[in-house]
């Protein structure tokens, strides 16, 4: 009984701390620059609570940090790691983007964005199969493989937006045609939000049944728990380990399919910059879990967007709302961590 | 100058901050922790080694000041990753954000102050040296030391107390914990290491070869460094390698188009990473990789 | 394990009931915030133009504001703004060139901004879909683009001509004939630079060659650094970047005692010595159009123009160029404010010998903005 308030008093404690303690450093940091905190921290919450398109930015950007970090996660359960988000995001992207402006361009809405969405898994995943093809055939280290197919990708999309995808009517700027209109997904209450955050939020819990409820999930958790038992066991591990990384591929694939027909309507230089590396950072924060995934997601993307209300409202460069939003992951880490076993 | 002098000497002075955090990062890892936040030390020792040398000139603080930032930083991935246990590629990507952010924002007064001087310094006598003397002795003192490093650490890991204990942290830490030492400490002052290596790597960048700060100068080049220890395969003897084919492909990047070699400009910006991939395919199939045991669990 | 994602949950929960309690309690600052006061008032009236009374103005960046570079540039409009109008200035540094832009656009509007100001081409389309939904809101775009109507307006400076003299300034002072030009992407911007430079080189020394070279990104400080160095020890006496901040080739520049030009910013003052110039916006075109904004006088106006409209400019010249050059290029700036030169005027070649514009041709800033090849006498490739 004792015990039991006692864990309940520390776990408050520690949910206070990583309320407080980033807000009270930054206070500091505020006042040293000659700004009051509590007008910046009435912008945080003005800026995500204050109007619907605020919180719509919040949702835009947690859909693609949902889906990252499930590309990340996923592998995570078969022991390996998957730093490529990044890269696998932006080619599924650039894919989706060109098939919704060339053979997908006709085809009536209802038949075509599901195909969109394919097609943007597709590409994630035959991203994610370089990877692992160069993992389980020639042994290469998968996180080095993914984080160098990241910077691969963007030059890459760089020369083909800039050779023979480029939009012949947009000045000669590196961007791909737009995508067909009847393709793209409506957006809601006039902000950029979405039908993607469905998609996103259902993924996260089509996984979660699939590795916690099935048969094929039981081998996965087997798998994670001990890679040389479940060799022993008879399970073919390597067969497993690639279907959940080309799994993973095509899940940040969505998220690049997702940002090309629910926000962008095309492909440039640059979008979704970050969106893996942060989505790698939500899955990390929950230890891969990918109910929990959806809760560090909306932290982060909330985060992002207060930060850039902050920085209007206060004017101090965007620097410090960075180094505001990190002090929030790192109190977690620190606080949140401990023993584990 | 020959144009084979050219691309040696930019691939030695692009190589020099690499090899500083992979050495830094490889001793880490040895010992069972990852440290992306390499970066991040790489960040703040540019920065606050640019800092000290350009207000009071002296080449020595500002390393010293660059190696307590870069130390700074480690210390916190190895709190946040050995004491708390949290997952440290994660901790490795805040850490390096974190310090992006301090350093643009502290950094603000340092974009338009300039050195005023050059620290290199040739060696008299060798840098007359055909070819090798331009390239390997006309550098500076950071450059000279970096020629040690990794042979320093080869034999610190392979043949003191110390260096072996490392070793066995990132093997079996219980065998080593049995023995009367604390992982725990071991685990911290290898970290630390990692950040402080690495801070002296991020002043080479700023102080000697840049000569100047820009906002987030690294770009990337200590996530790299970190994973080219997977390269090396965990030898530091073998830092030598990784670090100068990558800073031979940055080399090449811009000679490849002064030159107008016919090649797509985007492949010659992407040689670095191509070059990397290719060499680890090669490692990779012919030798089996000795990955410390603790590191084979966390991934 | 366990602990750190309750408290996660938790510190989420925490935030969204504060969030709550502070929904009723906010009430009032949302009424005050309104005080630039256009949104509600003048959906009803109808009658005010967009952007009058405006004590807020909102920059949109795509670097950091200190790089000596582009969005420095934006710095000095802010100050002048705020100085000659009275207007407050809101920067908003590193917006992504993507539709993330939007947000940011809303929550300038949010906090009381009534005139925008986006900076690069990739904010472009989103600034629009902004600008319908917005109507009360004055728009400038810098680059040119077609989406101009309503409350949407562009004002773009045409960089040619003050290139084309940093090209012949370039020549005056070379002595190996040889001048090195680090790009970034080859955008249109970059290419127009380039091509303009060359030309103006080409006017003084017909056979002077321009190395261009590309670091396929605005600022690698590491990438600049290697392509300064090969480009002088290749033989280069001149450097001319496009980048967005030059800091760290004009400080490479300085040691080497090789002599450079600037980015969209007046740097003189960072290496008197070394500095040559650059072609920088000039503010003071642009300020009677915020004027009459303020003034409740807006207008739509879809202006491009150089030095004859005051929209573009060069920079402080270095303390090594010479009085007679500088007589020179007072003279080369008459003829192309007269229009009895113009930098693309035909017969101009590409670099494979085709013809690009015909004898005695002049091209307008629409053909001009969207070239896709570099100049005969440039050495360098854009693909």
């Amino acid at each position: 009984m004792n015990k039991e308030r006692s864990a309940y008093q520390d776990f408050l404690l520690r949910a206070l701390i990583c309320c407080c303690a980033p807000l009270l450093l930054f206070a500091v940091l505020l006042l040293s620059q000659g700004k009051s905190p509590i007008a910046a921290y009435r912008t945080i919450l003005t800026a995500i609570f204050g109007s619907a398109y605020g919180f719509g930015e919040v949702v835009v950007r947690a859909t693609y940090l949902i889906l990252t970090g499930l590309a990340a996660s996923v592998p995570a359960r078969v022991g390996l790691a998957n730093a490529g988000g990044e890269g696998q995001m932006a080619m599924a992207a650039l894919g989706t983007a060109v098939a919704g402006s060339t053979i997908l361009a006709s085809l009536p809405g209802w038949i075509g964005i599901p195909l969109m969405l394919l097609c943007g898994m597709l590409c994630g995943a035959a991203y994610a199969g370089v990877g692992v093809f160069c993992k389980l055939k020639l042994g290469m280290n998968e996180i080095l493989t993914t984080i160098l197919m990241n910077y691969i990708a963007t030059y890459l999309i760089s020369s083909l937006l800039f050779g023979i995808l480029r939009d012949p009517k947009g000045w000669n700027y590196p961007q791909t045609v737009e995508v067909a209109p009847q393709l793209r997904l409506k957006s809601f209450f006039g902000t950029r939000m979405n039908a993607g955050i469905f998609i996103a939020v259902g993924a996260s819990l089509l996984i979660w049944l699939f590795i916690n409820r099935t048969r094929i999930g039981f081998t996965i958790r087997t798998i994670g728990g001990n890679q040389t038992a479940a060799v022993y066991a008879g399970i073919p591990v390597k067969r497993y380990q690639t279907g959940m990384f080309l799994l993973a591929g095509a899940l940040a694939g969505l998220a690049g399919a997702i940002m090309v027909i629910g926000v962008e309507g095309r492909m440039r230089i640059g979008a979704g910059e970050t969106m893996g590396f942060m989505g790698f950072l939500a899955a990390g924060m929950v230890g891969s879990h990918p109910l929990l995934l959806i809760l560090s997601a909306f932290l982060i993307g909330g985060l992002t967007v207060a930060g850039n209300g902050m920085e209007i409202n206060t004017g101090l460069p965007a620097a410090t709302m960075q180094i505001l939003i990190m002090l929030v992951l790192l109190t977690i880490m620190a606080v949140g961590g401990g023993k584990k076993k | 100058m020959s144009e084979l002098t050219t691309i040696l000497i930019c691939m030695i002075s692009a190589g020099t901050p690499i090899i500083y955090a992979l050495t830094g990062d490889l001793i880490g890892q040895r010992a069972g922790i990852i440290s992306l936040s390499v970066e991040g030390s790489m960040l703040c020792g540019a920065c606050v080694g640019f800092m000290l040398a350009s207000s009071t000139g002296s080449l020595l603080l500002a390393v010293l000041g660059a190696a307590a930032a870069g130390g700074a930083i480690g210390s916190m991935q190895a709190f946040l990753s050995i004491s708390r246990k949290s997952n440290m590629m994660t901790t490795g990507f805040i850490l390096i954000f974190f310090a992006q952010g301090l350093t643009t924002f502290f950094g603000r007064g340092q974009l338009g102050t300039s050195l005023g001087k050059s620290f290199s310094l040739a060696i008299p006598g060798l840098s007359k040296l055909p070819i090798l003397g331009p390239v390997l002795f006309s550098q500076d003192i950071l450059t000279y030391f970096s020629y040690l490093l990794p042979v320093a650490a080869w034999w610190a890991l392979t043949r003191t107390r110390l260096g072996l204990l490392i070793c066995s942290v990132g093997e079996r830490p219980e065998v080593t914990e049995a023995y009367g030492y604390h992982p725990k400490r071991l685990q911290y002052g290898a970290v630390i290491l990692a950040g402080v290596l690495a801070g002296i790597g991020g002043a080479h960048m700023s102080v000697i070869y840049a000569m100047s700060w820009a906002n987030n100068m690294i770009n990337g080049r200590g996530i790299i460094a970190s994973s080219l220890v997977i390269l090396c395969s965990w030898k530091p003897q073998r830092a030598y390698m990784a670090a100068y084919l990558f800073g031979l492909a940055q080399a090449l990047q811009i000679f490849f188009q002064i030159h107008e070699v016919p090649v797509s400009m985007y492949v010659t910006l992407m040689m670095p990473y191509l070059f990397t991939l290719i060499a680890l395919a090669v490692i990779s199939t012919s030798k089996k990789p000795s990955m410390p045991e603790k590191l084979k669990i966390v991934t | 394990m366990k602990k750190r994602l309750l408290s996660l949950f938790l510190a989420a929960v925490l935030l969204l009931a504060l969030a709550a309690c502070n929904g009723d309690t906010n009430k009032t600052p949302d009424n005050s915030s309104d005080q630039p006061g256009n949104s509600g008032s003048q959906d009803t009236q109808g009658s005010a133009k967009p952007g009058a009374g405006a004590k807020k103005m909102g920059i949109i960046l795509g670097g950091t504001k200190d790089d000596y570079g582009f969005n420095l540039n934006f710095v000095q409009l802010a100050e002048q703004a705020e100085a000659e109008l009275g207007i407050e200035v809101v920067l908003k540094e590193n917006v992504p060139m993507t539709s993330d832009c939007e947000g940011v656009m809303e929550e300038l509007i949010a906090q009381g901004c009534t005139i925008l100001f986006p900076s690069q081409f990739g904010y472009m389309e989103y600034s629009k879909n902004v600008a319908d939904r917005h109507p009360e809101v004055a728009f400038f775009s810098f680059p040119i683009t077609d989406y101009v109507g309503d409350n949407f307006s562009v004002i773009h400076g045409e960089v040619q001509d003050v290139w084309y003299l940093n090209g012949v300034l370039a020549a005056e002072c070379s002595t190996t004939d040889k001048i090195g030009f680090i790009g970034s992407l080859p955008i249109p911007d970059v290419i127009v630079a380039i091509d303009a430079f060359a030309l103006g080189a080409q006017s003084v020394k017909p056979d002077i060659k321009v190395t261009a070279v590309f670091t396929g990104s605005w600022s690698d400080v590491g990438l600049q650094t290697t392509s300064v160095n090969q480009l002088i020890d290749s033989g280069c006496d001149i450097i001319a970047p496009f980048q967005d901040s030059i800091k760290t080739i004009m400080e490479i520049c300085r040691s080497r005692g090789v002599r450079c030009f600037g980015c969209n910013a007046d740097a003189y003052e960072l290496a008197p010595d070394t500095w040559l110039s650059a072609c920088i916006t000039d503010w003071s075109g642009y300020l009677p159009y915020l004027k009459q904004t303020i003034d409740g006088n807006y207008e739509t106006v879809n202006i491009s123009g150089g030095m004859e409209l005051n929209l573009i400019t060069q920079a402080t010249y270095g303390d090594s160029v010479p009085t007679e050059t500088i007589k020179k290029l007072d003279a080369v700036r008459e003829q192309l404010i007269n229009k009895e030169i113009a930098v693309f005027e035909g017969p101009i070649y590409a670099q494979d010998g085709s013809v690009m514009f015909e004898e005695g041709y002049r091209p307008t800033i629409e053909e001009i903005n969207v070239i896709d090849s570099l100049v005969q006498g440039v050495d360098g490739s854009l693909n």
